[in-house]
């Protein structure tokens, strides 16, 4: 009998991470970088792996008083503040005229029942001046995101706990999407970012997860230009032998809501530079 | 994989036509792969006749694959397999191709496989 029960408690137990809510799943996701990295503070995994070596980081610091992401900082702010066709611009559908307001996203939008991410209301809001949507993982869409990342630094990330059905739901999904192996190399997100994190793989040390998504849109050295979040998890899934998803696709947005959930509390210092 | 295909295909041609098997049907009229069960990815079985194979093979491959997109698990190998196999089937290569088509169902399969199991299997990872 006692068996039956300790065999029930330990299942209950086993299980209770996998049902957590939102908010307990964020101290736990918390809880176990701090365990795991226990030098790092929790707030400087927003530097990403600048975070776990010195060398690195100093290099980065460098390179950060002359960004490569600069120029395209000013082109974004010039394409945020044209006129539309209408005479409207970008500010107008945004709280505060868009200035300092990256922390708020993404969203679940409870009427149209899905996730908003910053680039997908930026895209909406071009539609619905009659303009045409922009290409999501890099260009003219990237710098408009940078501008308004920067717009937002030193803001706290903020995404509302998902209280609705829906909410969960899609929390769930993105949450489920993290923590799922893909690919022919069967690696999850949490595979490189939580089990491995602070390891090297090849040359590259593992970032946390924690902190992911405060630096969007990113310049990477490789990519020479800034590029959009979904433009690195396409490159993930690629990396891993999956076929990547649509960018702003629903499983994406799904799991930027997990991923951007799990940082509440974290600065926006976007945009950043990564190799 | 090429080599050992290519050298069984030789091997039985030669049997039949020592045996006076040969037949008087053309390449494209005779199917020599046997149909997988159903469900069941193609297995490795000597074709006599890659280029009658072949369409079906691609098709099944075609499919199995799709069902892994649609499950937002599929594997860039299985689509890179396909591609290749078209393209040797366009240039005439059609043992390469069936041999390649093969392999794209059985990656796409092993995709399906995966996502079945990560469906419950990704919550022992949660923290």
């Amino acid at each position: 009998m006692i068996g039956l029960r300790s065999i029930t408690l330990a299942v209950l137990l086993g299980t209770t991470a996998v049902h957590a809510g939102p908010e307990e799943d964020r101290q736990r996701f918390r809880e176990f970088y701090q365990n795991r990295l226990s030098s790092i503070p929790l707030e400087a995994h927003v530097d990403g792996a600048y975070a776990m070596n010195a060398g690195a980081r100093e290099q980065w610091l460098e390179m950060e008083e002359f960004p490569p992401y600069e120029f395209e900082l000013d082109e974004g702010q010039e394409l945020f503040e044209a006129s539309f066709a209408d005479g409207e611009s970008l500010a107008s559908c945004f709280p505060e005229g868009g200035q300092g307001v990256r922390q708020g996203y993404p969203y679940f939008d409870e009427e149209a029942g899905e996730v908003v991410t910053l680039e997908l209301a930026i895209n909406r809001c071009r539609e619905a001046h009659g303009e045409q949507p922009l290409p999501y993982l890099s260009g003219d869409l990237a710098k408009i995101s940078a501008y308004m990342a920067y717009t937002s630094r030193g803001n706290v990330i903020n995404v509302p706990t998902p209280q609705s059905e829906a909410a969960l739901a899609a929390y769930e999904s993105g949450k489920q999407f993290y923590y799922s192996r893909r690919g022919q190399l069967n690696f999850a997100c949490s595979s490189c970012h939580m089990q491995n994190t602070g390891l090297n793989l090849r040359a590259e040390i593992l970032s946390a997860s924690l902190g992911h998504t405060s630096h969007w849109p990113v310049y990477r050295l490789k990519w020479e230009e800034l590029g959009t979040l979904h433009k690195r998890f396409q490159e993930c899934n690629s990396q891993v032998g999956a076929v990547p998803l649509e960018a702003q696709s629903e499983a994406y947005r799904n799991l930027e809501y997990f991923l951007t959930y799990m940082s509440n509390g974290l600065e926006i210092n976007g945009p950043g530079t990564r190799k | 994989m090429n080599g050992p295909v290519r050298w069984y295909s030789a091997a039985l041609m030669a049997l039949l036509l020592l045996a006076g098997c040969g037949g008087d049907s053309t390449p494209a009229q005779e199917s020599t792969q046997q149909a997988p069960a159903a469900g069941e990815p193609a297995e490795d079985t000597v074709s006599t006749n890659p280029e009658a194979d072949f369409p079906a093979a691609l098709a099944a491959a075609r499919e199995r694959h799709q069902q892994a997109m649609d499950l937002e698990f599929a594997w860039s190998r299985a689509e890179t397999l396909i591609e290749s196999a078209e393209n040797a089937a366009a240039a005439g290569d059609f043992a390469g191709a069936l041999e390649m088509a093969i392999q794209a169902e059985k990656f796409a399969a092993l995709s399906i496989e995966q996502a079945t199991t990560e469906a419950e299997a990704w919550q022992a990872r949660v923290p």
